[in-house]
């Protein structure tokens, strides 16, 4: 009898125990209070970004902090476990209102914030637009989990970017159109509600990743196979490659419930809706590099007749589809990114050379890219201590990460 | 006489030496399953199928202490669906998916009663997955790491054959769902020694 | 009187066998056989095992679902000293990956329950230099560590807890080295070991155990940054030696 218990007691130690993860969405602005404000105009944007000093909040933020606009939503960067805050704002007689949550990269946790900036303290001159005001001062709260918020955060104006930061562009790449599923971002990777909500995070570009469907349909999907770490359970399993897109789009469903969007949608969304200016179009299956091209081309033509500035190049990442990429033709005037080597690069007339960060800063390679006129690229890099010595040691010129966030920080604080 | 008293003193220094079948140190066996399987998960499905059948097939070393280790392999179904007029964004289709799988699997098996043993092993599921919609065919395989537990009870018969039953609980890792099976069983000592 | 000497002579020999036999099964001693199970050990005995377990990775670091992809190989030594203690090292690899390990233990036996207490530190090291990796790992573990343990008449059942530890250690990119950054209380492990002979007196030990773990060190080369407590069971298969 003992033996028995001892046996069944262990096999619960197994299969009892999981990595299921409970995440808090914090509810923001539950009495529709943002409603009330105006939107800020575009010239009062820029007047808030810069460098900040967290004069209350330490606990929570360390002891500065990068405020930066992305697209529609004001966010706030720090150093401290790849800390971030996105909010939305507007203006209510001469305050600036913002709110929004806060949550760390590296871990779950998370909870609202809420900040003003009062009219004596910049609120005035940010929303007249009088960009030579320079004492501005968030004066705000944060709550942990779903608790109000009522712990004090206190923002100082210290500096703008620096001149390094803003005369040469950095690249921010977000991996997997904005983040991968296991950061728990309540949207799925490679999907269109990820590519939504990428610039909160700080991007200015995204990688995806193309599979080509059975009928010759190219989607956005990371993984070889259906599977529970991108789908929900579904009746169908096996290569995804082996399915159709009517039965791709009929009876997969990513994790957070979403579609797998088309490369088409995704380019689309991405070109019309977003600001993104750098799509690393990682190709996963040899099959889909002819019509990645297509689309590319299609996407890049539309961008011009905009006035949109979208670069968007084929990746690169293994022999085989370097190879189908050669012959492809008129392939040298098809911008590409490519991972392999030099001579690699050269040969395929790559626009990108984009080495795994693990290979170390290779700042004589870079610079030989660069003596070309290309860029270099490097990834998937997600540790801070890194980040921060490839961003001020590394001569790259943008870092794929699942932490732009985190990236954005050290990009911004460089001086 | 002397061939014959020869005989008779290798003849029983060989009974000796290599014990009477009742005395044996050393087995290989066959075990043979069938049964009963039914699929338990969280996929919510009205018209879906989740009971088959199930068979597996062992052959187990039996050294002469409690433990026995071996290869399995088998069949078992996992489920099935057959859908009229299904709904979808691109027209109304008849649908239907089944899945079947096949073990590869390294066996324990445990004495810890008299003819009850436990069983444990691990090891790849080779899943295949078939089926229609829009009238293009579904077919694809994967494998998938799994386990399983079970219990066992075998009554033998003579020397070399028991009969019995077992309960099997297995687990698909790639599809974070599980089986249970009931199992008539044959077990089949075919060399001892 | 020859039929008597002949029978004599054959019983003798069948009697001979079968006490060989039946001695041989009361010669099984469980205590210079089990590795895991906590008894004194006679001073000077040493015992070794050669085990390899598997793992199931946490899907967020290694994306994929497939399940013990981590194998690992494991050598450990015991080495018995006076007063009930017995000092333990051992290797443990996954090729890209060593861990070296020792550390004493006091051992306490009542009838057929035994208890041990003890720690051991570790030095771990990693190196890749293909698949776009130039990279190196080294890092430090301190695991303190309690077994309690049941000796039946054919099998004894061990269970054994520990914490893990991180201190010190680098990794390094290219030429680029950083201290690591690793939380000081990792985590802790519980495993449950059945210590059995498969054949003859070869003993055999199967274990499951559940770690958790914010840092696993076989897994260094995925650079893991996740600030949270990851399960990750394992099954392990051993001889002793």
């Amino acid at each position: 009898m003992k033996t028995k218990i001892l046996i069944f007691a262990s096999l619960l130690l197994i299969y009892s125990c999981n990595n299921e993860v409970d995440i808090t969405n914090p509810v923001v602005d539950p009495s529709n209070f943002l409603s009330q404000t105006t939107p800020l105009p575009t010239t009062s944007k820029v007047i808030m970004e810069g460098v900040y000093t967290v004069t209350k909040g330490n606990e929570l933020l360390g002891d500065q902090v990068v405020v930066k606009w992305t697209r529609d939503r004001l966010s706030i960067f720090s150093g401290k476990n790849g800390g971030y805050i996105v909010l939305d704002g507007g203006s209510l007689d001469s305050v600036v209102f913002f709110m929004g949550y806060w949550r760390y990269s590296t871990n779950l946790e998370t909870g609202v914030a809420s900040f003003y900036v009062p009219s004596g303290e910049g609120g005035k001159e940010i929303i007249s637009g009088d960009s030579s005001f320079s004492t501005i001062k968030f004066v705000g709260e944060y709550g942990e989990g779903n608790e109000l918020a009522n712990n004090p955060l206190v923002l100082e104006f210290k500096r703008q970017f620096s001149q390094v930061v803003k005369q040469n562009t950095f690249h921010i790449l977000a991996h997997r159109g904005g983040g991968r599923n296991s950061d728990y971002l309540g949207v799925s990777e490679n999907s269109i509600a990820m590519l939504n909500i990428a610039e909160r995070f700080g991007t200015t570009g995204v990688e995806i990743d193309a599979r080509l469907t059975k009928d010759g349909v190219p989607f956005l999907y990371h993984d070889s196979d259906i599977n529970l770490r991108l789908c929900q359970k579904s009746l169908i399993w096996g290569n995804i490659e082996d399915f159709t897109w009517a039965q791709i789009s009929t009876l997969i469903t990513l994790r957070n419930g979403e579609k797998i969007p088309s490369l088409r949608e995704a380019l689309e969304y991405i070109l019309e809706e977003t600001n993104i200016n750098a799509v690393w179009l990682d190709t996963k299956d040899v099959d889909v590099v002819p019509s990645s091209i297509e689309i590319q081309q299609e996407i890049l033509d539309r961008a011009i007749t905009m006035g949109r500035d979208l670069k968007i190049a084929i990746g690169l990442p293994a022999d085989d589809v370097y190879e189908e990429f050669i012959a492809q033709p008129g392939y040298q005037d098809i911008p590409s990114l490519c991972e392999l080597s030099l001579d690699k690069v050269r040969e395929a007339n790559s626009l990108i050379w984009a080495p795994r960060w693990t290979l170390g800063i290779q700042t004589s390679d870079v610079q030989q890219m660069h003596a070309e006129g290309r860029l270099a690229f490097t990834w998937t890099l997600d540790d801070a201590n890194y980040i921060e010595e490839y961003i001020n040691q590394g001569e790259f010129d943008g870092i794929l990460t699942n932490f732009p966030t985190i990236v954005s920080y050290y990009h911004y604080i460089k001086q | 006489m002397f061939k014959i008293k020869i005989l008779i003193i290798a003849g029983i220094i060989t009974c000796a030496a290599f014990p009477q079948s009742n005395d044996t140190t050393y087995s290989l066996s066959t075990e043979v399953g069938l049964g009963y399987s039914r699929f338990f998960t969280t996929m919510d499905y009205d018209d879906l199928s989740k009971n088959g059948f199930s068979g597996t097939l062992r052959v187990m070393w039996n050294p002469e202490h409690l433990l026995s280790i071996g290869l399995e392999t088998g069949y078992q179904y996992i489920y099935s669906i057959d859908v009229s007029n299904y709904s979808t964004e691109f027209g109304t289709t008849d649908f239907s998916a089944s899945m079947y799988t096949i073990p590869v699997f390294i066996c324990f098996e445990m004495k810890v009663a008299p003819n009850v043993k436990l069983t444990a092993g691990t090891g790849m599921y080779l899943l295949y997955n078939s089926g229609n919609l829009f009238g293009e065919a579904l077919e694809s395989s994967q494998i998938s790491i799994g386990a399983h537990i079970g219990v066992a009870y075998a009554y033998p018969i003579n020397n070399s054959i028991s009969l019995g039953g077992e309960l099997l609980y297995s687990y698909f890792s790639k599809l974070q769902d599980q089986t249970v099976a009931i199992q008539f069983l044959f077990i089949y000592d075919f060399l001892k020694w | 009187m020859k039929k008597v000497k002949w029978l004599m002579i054959s019983g003798i020999v069948v009697v001979f066998f079968s006490n060989s036999i039946d001695t041989f099964c009361q010669q099984l001693n469980f205590n210079d056989h089990t590795f895991y199970y906590p008894h004194p050990y006679q001073n000077g005995l040493m015992i070794s095992s050669l085990g390899l377990s598997m793992a199931k990775l946490p899907e967020d670091v290694v994306e994929t679902d497939d399940v013990f992809r981590g194998p690992l190989f494991a050598y450990q030594l015991k080495y018995g000293l006076p007063d009930n203690f017995v000092v333990e090292g051992g290797v443990t690899t996954n090729i890209v990956t060593f861990q070296f390990a020792l550390g004493p233990k006091w051992n306490y036996e009542i009838d057929r329950t035994g208890i041990s207490v003890g720690a051991d530190i570790a030095y771990y090291f990693g190196q890749l230099e293909h698949f776009g990796f130039d990279t190196k790992f080294t890092g430090w573990a301190l695991y303190p560590n309690i077994s309690a343990g049941y000796r039946f008449n054919k099998f004894a059942i061990t269970v054994k807890s520990e914490l893990v530890l991180n201190f010190g250690g680098t990794s390094k990119n290219g030429d680029l080295e950083i201290e690591n950054d690793l939380d000081f209380f990792n985590g802790w492990t519980l495993g449950v070991y059945v210590e059995q002979p498969l054949w003859n007196d070869q003993f055999v030990v199967i274990g499951v155990r559940s770690t958790f773990l914010t840092f696993y060190y076989p897994m260094w080369a995925a650079f893991s940054t996740f600030d949270r407590t990851f399960y990750i069971p394992e099954a392990t298969f051993t001889f002793i030696l």
